[in-house]
């Protein structure tokens, strides 16, 4: 099963709780568990969500979850 | 309303009755059209004919949220062209309750006599003498006109930089605690200011009454729905009062478009060391201030105030395009010493954003090694001792870059970038390369069109859609500047009711039908008002393009150069496509 490092930006951390900023957290997930659902997991609203990053490249939420894996959830930003 | 005239060569004030014709004109919208009525284009930015021209926004003083937008406006000593440089803190609703629309400043004092231009409790406006603090530093400047006039008043000031005439020169404002932290930065209006021998500016503050309203009922019905909008918008409501603008450091990283080393990478390895997140981490562990009330009347508090170790001030507020700028654009992950340079920036009265590119350049031509803050900070002193290697600084990047023959300088019609680059986010390209204030973010912030997860359309990458996204925003903000109304809260501008909303409140304080029509009426005048000031200062199309770096240098990650053609770039102010 895939065990991967969820790290969560702006204030996600939050909406998680029992967050480590310096460690992120980590989650073992069934196979074939998408990004999706993954938020869904986390008690996240995907709504919540911005972009998603799997391993430094910007992915979609459909992408399933790899083993070893650094998942970075960022929540939309807007301003300037 | 009145606006008020201040000759600096034989120290005359005058009161004036506000011109008919600037009418339904605030802000941004006004500093245009008087530089451009009362400026000849083609003078000396620092010579006796340019103006200097404070003016809240229209809708400063208003009941409506986040509202205190300071436009300051003139012709720029940095670009050559008009500039209107904007800022926060309490001056503009200071200046908007006390009725004043405008403080229109003329010629320049002889030889280096320095003034206070003081607007007391009664409105009434006199030029006072100030020799005695010439060279005085913002903090220390701030100190003694507190004791002079009691802390009561919202000052705004310059530093040894501006009297230096120096083309990277700020205007400090004072914030709600009374520090001169908030920057007029771009642009080099503090070298304007300087040269007219003003030295600051102090206005009563919370004295008078709120602006007068032609339907009060109708303008607090709509400036509620609007906060309310404001509030429970998850960025404005909840994101810029955790982190502050700070918030866009990881996220901006993360797509590879965070210039770093002089905007030759797009990601800075150590971008965790002082991101949103780490810097309110390290604000709270100490005791300092996040969730900052910065301006008058604001909601979103998305200042903050940096402390050291032992929890005494440093700074406020430490924002996302000084991280970048002095941090890494400088491979500086010491976000201490980035402090410690945003405070010395303010305290000189310099731009933090053209500041820090400045070292940017000087590190990337040897000057000194990247990484090197003991290097960053000292050079920024220079500036404030004026030795010749910091009069080159003060004047911003484009004048380091010619001074060690470098070329590679991130910089339009000679003001910096800021902190996203255009490769990563080509519809940056087109605002940067083409808007009249030269580079500048908040000019036209197209950043969330270019990026899918944030509702945006656009791919980043492609030139496709990117001038028509640019001309919008830039139209949008050339209005938003002109109410004075914050960035930030253009979030109640979002939904169907929004844009209705904000013209409900114009009509609602003018007494004059106001429609979504005659929004677009206005940021289109302001605009081309702008534009033609710019062609008669002798600037060109050939001054809206990037600098050759952006369009050869490829950026990694993302590994990609400009590909917006000059053709696209030429389209961008028509305004009826």
């Amino acid at each position: 099963m895939p065990n991967l490092i969820v790290r969560l930006f702006g204030t996600l951390p939050q909406a998680v709780g029992r967050y480590n900023a310096d460690t992120g957290i980590t989650v073992i997930v069934p196979e074939g568990t998408t990004v999706a659902d993954l938020i869904q997991i986390l008690g996240l609203d995907a709504r919540q969500v911005g972009m998603i990053f799997l391993n430094g490249i910007l992915v979609d939420s459909d992408r399933e979850l790899e083993d070893g894996a650094e998942l970075k959830l960022f929540q939309p930003i807007a301003g300037g | 309303m009145k606006l008020i005239r201040v000759n600096m060569r034989n120290q005359s004030v005058a009161v004036e009755k506000f011109p008919e014709k600037y009418d339904g004109l605030g802000g941004r919208g006004l500093t245009a059209m008087i530089v451009s009525d009362d400026v000849p284009a083609d003078c000396d930015a620092l010579g006796d004919k340019n103006r200097l021209v404070f003016a809240p926004g229209y809708l400063s003083g208003t009941p409506l949220i986040n509202t205190s937008r300071l436009s300051i406006g003139a012709k720029s000593p940095l670009t050559g062209g008009i500039k209107e440089s904007n800022v926060g803190g309490t001056i503009a609703a200071s200046l908007a309750r006390l009725g004043i629309a405008a403080i229109v400043v003329e010629d320049n004092a002889p030889g280096e006599d320095r003034y206070v231009l003081r607007i007391g409790p009664d409105g009434a406006a006199t030029l006072e003498s100030t020799s005695a603090l010439a060279g005085c530093r913002t903090y220390a400047l701030v100190e003694q006109l507190d004791q002079q006039y009691g802390a009561k008043n919202s000052i705004a000031c310059i530093g040894p930089a501006g009297e230096a005439k120096l083309s990277s020169a700020s205007i400090q404002v004072t914030d709600t605690d009374g520090r001169p932290c908030r920057a007029a930065g771009r642009g080099g209006l503090g070298a304007v200011m300087g040269a007219k021998g003003l030295k600051a500016l102090v206005v009563a503050k919370g004295e008078g009454q709120p602006v007068q309203l032609a339907d009060p009922s109708a303008f607090k019905a709509a400036a509620k729905a609007f906060a309310k909008a404001v509030k429970a918008d998850e960025t404005s409501g909840k994101l810029f009062p955790e982190l502050g603008t700070a918030n866009l450091v990881e996220p901006i990283n993360a797509v590879g478009a965070f210039p770093t080393r002089n905007a030759t990478q797009g990601q800075f390895a150590h971008a965790d060391k002082i991101s949103g997140e780490t810097l309110a981490r390290v604000i709270k562990a100490r005791g300092g201030q996040t969730t900052h009330k910065g301006c008058a009347q604001c909601i979103i508090n998305c200042s903050n105030v940096y402390v050291d170790e032992m929890g005494s001030y440093v700074t406020s507020s430490l924002e996302y395009e000084t991280i970048w700028s002095m941090g890494a654009m400088l491979e500086n992950a010491d976000l201490d010493a980035i402090a410690r340079l945003d405070f010395l920036c303010d305290d000189i009265g310099v731009d933090t954003i053209n500041t820090g590119v400045a070292i940017a350049v000087a590190m990337d031509a040897g000057y000194a090694p990247f990484g090197d803050v003991g290097a960053a900070i000292r050079m920024v002193e220079e500036i404030a001792e004026g030795t010749e290697l910091g009069k080159i600084l003060g004047n911003g990047p484009a004048a380091v870059g010619r001074h060690f023959n470098h070329k590679r300088v991130p910089v339009v019609k000679g003001q910096s970038i800021s902190a996203y680059d255009p490769r990563a986010i080509q519809g940056m390209a087109v605002t940067y390369a083409t808007s009249p204030m030269g580079a500048d973010h908040t000019a036209g912030w197209v950043v969330d069109r270019n990026l899918s997860v944030f509702g945006g359309k656009l791919d980043r990458f492609s030139s496709e859609g990117q001038v028509d996204a640019s001309r919008e925003a830039q139209l949008e903000m050339a209005g938003v500047d002109s109410l004075g109304l914050c960035d930030f809260a253009r979030s109640g501008m979002a939904g169907a009711e929004g844009l209705d909303n904000l013209c409900r409140m114009i009509a609602a304080k003018s007494g004059n039908s106001f429609v979504e029509t005659d929004w677009r009426a206005l940021c289109v005048r302001v605009l081309k008002t702008e534009l033609a000031f710019n062609r008669r200062a002798g600037l060109t199309e050939k001054d809206d393009r990037l600098p050759e770096m952006f369009l050869k240098e490829k950026l990694p990650p993302c590994n990609q150069v400009v590909n917006i053609t000059e053709a696209e770039l030429d389209t961008t102010f028509d305004f009826d496509a």
